[in-house]
């Protein structure tokens, strides 16, 4: 009994909290499946006039 | 720490040396503008930060990327600064350097390409260089590595300021520098002098940068008077003109000096394959053969039986496996249905495909690093000219095939601003690697023996409805006379197959990092509202939340032959990361591994529908993380919501077109 | 003549580049062609596609268009 409790507030804590990473990642225009690693800065506001 | 630059002209192997000082992986091809961005990294040597930047001719930017070099030095510190040099085009990379000498920082030289030089009957006496700048100029092969320990030993915490190096303009100029600099203001960051020779070359952004500083015409009346008196008094018309003959003439002294050139007229390897690359008639056809047979290995030759493979093992072994593992645990109903139906279903069904989109990533890089990319640009040129572009923005739409985030940062290498937002607007159009889990999907399911043709067909009418799209918004509310394009050819290089396999593995992995991650999640989240509804928990799918909120969509979409709420609902989840459709197909349809949701989806749809299904993937919207780099890179709401918005209309009417005029014509 | 007169594999010296347009100008600079450059006109694309330029052993495209307004002088 407490090792479903465990697990499934594991999986669903995991799972949210990567789709909420996600989103807050995508909103910076950032995409996992793309080059740009971590050590991108992107600072595209002073490129866009 | 030390911060420390790394500059020179686009396409000498920045990124490689980057790769080398710092022990990372970023990004490389043979393409001038693959950095577009600034890249920062620890120097291997602990002793400071690498600065990776976008490559540049001159200091004074013409397109968007070289912005970001010009405004890095105006308005960042840092201090030092690695020039590389392309030994093979010394000439012409030494022009940037003089600017960087001017700066006043100290510079290290690395002298790239020396072994291409030496083939060209080049050969390069860096001693007498040293002397002649006063600055280390070290032998670099960027792509091996070698040379790179040199420069971490001169990498040291005192980095030698031999600031000695000045150039005289003669003395029209010269007065005209020391005018500005009495203007200039007392506390200025960056160096005066360097400051003053750049405004007189009319360097856009240092302007920019000095009138947010002072105010008043002062300078800007030197300027014009300088350019008139120079018009006059020389045989140069204008300032940066003269400027540029300066520097010329003191690189030709410094080269005789320093420079061994024999005459050597062998034909290169090159030249050869340019010759049927860009062949005048056969160009675009191998352009698209060469496409449909990247297709082939993708699908029918390599990654199918692959991922049948992946497949048997998913759905055989390892469910096999969870479930005793769950069994003896004790695990509740819930749980198991959690992970089997959730899970298993969700993230197995997308990692599946892992085959196909490593190949295609292969290609890609492939394609990437031999050189090619200039010239598909080459080839494509007069076609995009007639819609309002220039052959330059082919290169973004080939990366979109990847991921179309770096597809619209690339944008930033395109000179013109009118082009450069159509490329950003139409590169989201381009079937990127996350859509191929949907196509893989359903050509099995329909179309066995078309597969590669089938999405091949699909990858090409991404590309007609961008060129279509082209000419309209470039002829209604993208008009603009001027279209330029000059493009640096790079010579064919064969890609080193460990390099070729970093750069697809570096592509790949942030697919697999994401089904562990957001797939991973999206699958518990679309599951759990797949199992429970207003009657609570473990109900029947049709009554569920996720059905209630397909149901809305699906009248919208039955028109286009799909109008279930297994459909609606799995592309709802298609806009957060496109894999995810597929990931909550599998959950919805509740099947054990992708032959049976084939088999079931054959009920469901019809070889037509199916095709519009996937023909309104490939369009419908871009992504979220696209659509907020459109946002960043267009620095518009208005236009990134027109991207959206154009989209979903251009994928409901072709849709709608495909399916009912298929339906007219009998399939 | 002009550039676009050239016959394929010709080889020519730059004389003028002014009535070529400003940014294009900027760019042929930036990859060391100026007045004085020597150039191979390497071959033109059809239905007036751009041609490729070899300078110095540096391959570059441009269009037919741009190629037009750069005087050149054979070299033999």
């Amino acid at each position: 009994m407490i090792f479903n409790i465990v697990f499934g507030a594991l999986i669903f804590g995991y799972a949210g909290w990567a789709v909420f990473r996600h989103i807050k990642k995508s909103k910076q225009g950032k995409c996992a499946a793309c080059s740009l690693a971590k050590n991108c800065e992107t600072k595209c506001d002073s490129v866009s006039s | 720490m030390l911060n420390i630059a790394l500059i020179g002209n686009p396409n000498t192997g920045k990124t490689s040396l980057f790769n080398n000082l710092t022990g990372t992986y970023q990004y490389v091809g043979n393409w001038s503008g693959v950095t577009v961005e600034k890249k920062v990294g620890i120097i291997k040597n602990k002793k400071g930060n690498l600065i990776d930047l976008p490559g540049v001719y001159s200091l004074s930017p013409l397109s968007k990327d070289e912005a970001v070099v010009s405004n890095f030095f105006v308005t960042e510190s840092f201090d030092g600064i690695i020039n590389i040099v392309d030994a093979s085009q010394i000439e012409r990379n030494l022009l940037l350097t003089l600017q960087l000498l001017e700066f006043e920082k100290p510079v290290i030289i690395g002298m790239n390409m020396t072994d291409v030089a030496k083939r060209r009957g080049i050969t390069i006496n860096e001693q007498k260089l040293s002397e002649k700048l006063g600055v280390p100029v070290v032998p670099v092969i960027a792509r091996s590595g070698k040379g790179t320990a040199t420069i971490n030993d001169l990498l040291t915490d005192d980095l030698k300021v031999d600031a000695s190096f000045t150039l005289n303009y003669g003395p029209i100029i010269e007065e005209s520098i020391d005018q500005i600099i009495d203007l200039l203001p007392a506390n200025l960051s960056i160096p005066k002098r360097w400051t003053s020779i750049q405004l007189l070359e009319g360097n856009a952004e240092v302007k920019k940068y000095i009138e947010s500083l002072v105010a008043g015409a002062g300078i800007d009346s030197i300027i014009q008077a300088t350019n008139e008196q120079i018009a006059d008094e020389t045989a140069a018309t204008n300032t940066s003109k003269w400027i540029y003959s300066v520097r010329k003439a003191f690189i030709e002294e410094l080269i005789q000096t320093s420079v061994v050139t024999e005459e050597s007229e062998n034909k290169s390897l090159t030249d050869k394959i340019d010759k049927i690359a860009t062949h005048p008639f056969l160009g675009i056809p191998i352009f698209l053969a060469t496409m449909f047979l990247m297709f082939k290995l993708t699908f029918d030759w390599l990654g199918i039986p692959l991922s049948d493979i992946l497949d048997g093992f998913i759905s055989g072994s390892l469910t096999t496996w969870i479930t005793n593992g769950l069994n003896t645990v004790g695990a509740s109903d819930f749980i198991k249905a959690v992970v089997l139906d959730g899970i298993v279903a969700g993230v197995g069904g997308v990692l599946v495909f892992v085959p196909q989109i490593f190949i295609l990533f292969l290609l890609i890089s492939f394609l990437e690093d031999s050189g090619y990319m200039a010239r598909a640009a080459l080839v494509m040129d007069r076609t995009m000219e007639m819609v309002g572009l220039n052959g330059k923005a082919f290169i973004p739409m080939i990366i979109g095939f990847g991921c179309n985030v770096p597809g619209v940062m690339a944008a930033r290498t395109i000179e013109t601003p009118r082009e450069r937002m159509l490329t950003i607007l139409l590169t989201p159009l381009m079937s990127c690697s996350a859509r191929l889990p949907v196509y893989a999907l359903f050509v099995g399911a329909f179309f066995a023996k078309y597969q590669a043709l089938v999405v091949f067909s699909l990858y090409v009418l991404g590309i007609v409805v961008a060129l279509t799209l082209a000419k309209i918004f470039s002829s209604t509310i993208l008009k603009g006379e001027f279209s330029m394009f000059v493009v640096e050819l790079p010579p064919y290089r064969m890609p080193q197959g460990k390099a070729l396999l970093r750069s697809t593995w570096d592509k790949g992995k942030g697919f697999i990092k994401k089904a562990g991650t957001f797939i991973f999640g999206g699958s518990v989240l679309i599951w759990l509202l797949s199992y429970s509804g207003p009657a609570g928990f473990d109900v029947p799918m049709d009554d569920s939340f996720l059905a209630m909120i397909g149901n809305v969509l699906a009248p919208i979409l039955a028109p286009l032959g799909f109008g279930t709420w297994q459909a609606g609902a799995s592309l709802i989840t298609g806009f957060l990361a496109k894999e995810v459709v597929v990931s909550a197909m599998n959950i919805i349809y509740h099947v054990p591994n992708a032959d049976s949701l084939q088999g079931l989806l054959s009920n469901e749809f019809s070889a037509l529908s199916a095709f519009s299904f996937m023909v309104f993937v490939l369009l419908y919207v871009p992504c979220l993380a696209t659509v907020a780099t459109i946002r960043k890179e267009a620095g518009s709401a208005k236009w990134t919501w027109f991207s959206v918005g154009y989209a979903l209309v251009i994928a409901y009417v072709l849709s709608l077109v495909i399916y009912q005029g298929g339906k007219l014509l009998g399939y | 003549m002009l550039l676009t007169q050239l016959n394929k594999g010709e080889r020519a010296t730059i004389i003028d580049l002014s009535l070529v347009n400003e940014s294009v100008r900027r760019r042929l600079l930036d990859l060391g062609i100026s007045e004085g450059s020597q150039v191979c006109l390497q071959c033109k694309l059809p239905f007036k596609g751009p041609c490729m330029v070899e300078n110095c052993g540096q391959s570059l495209g441009i269009r037919l268009q741009d190629a037009s307004y750069i005087k050149v002088e054979k070299t033999c």
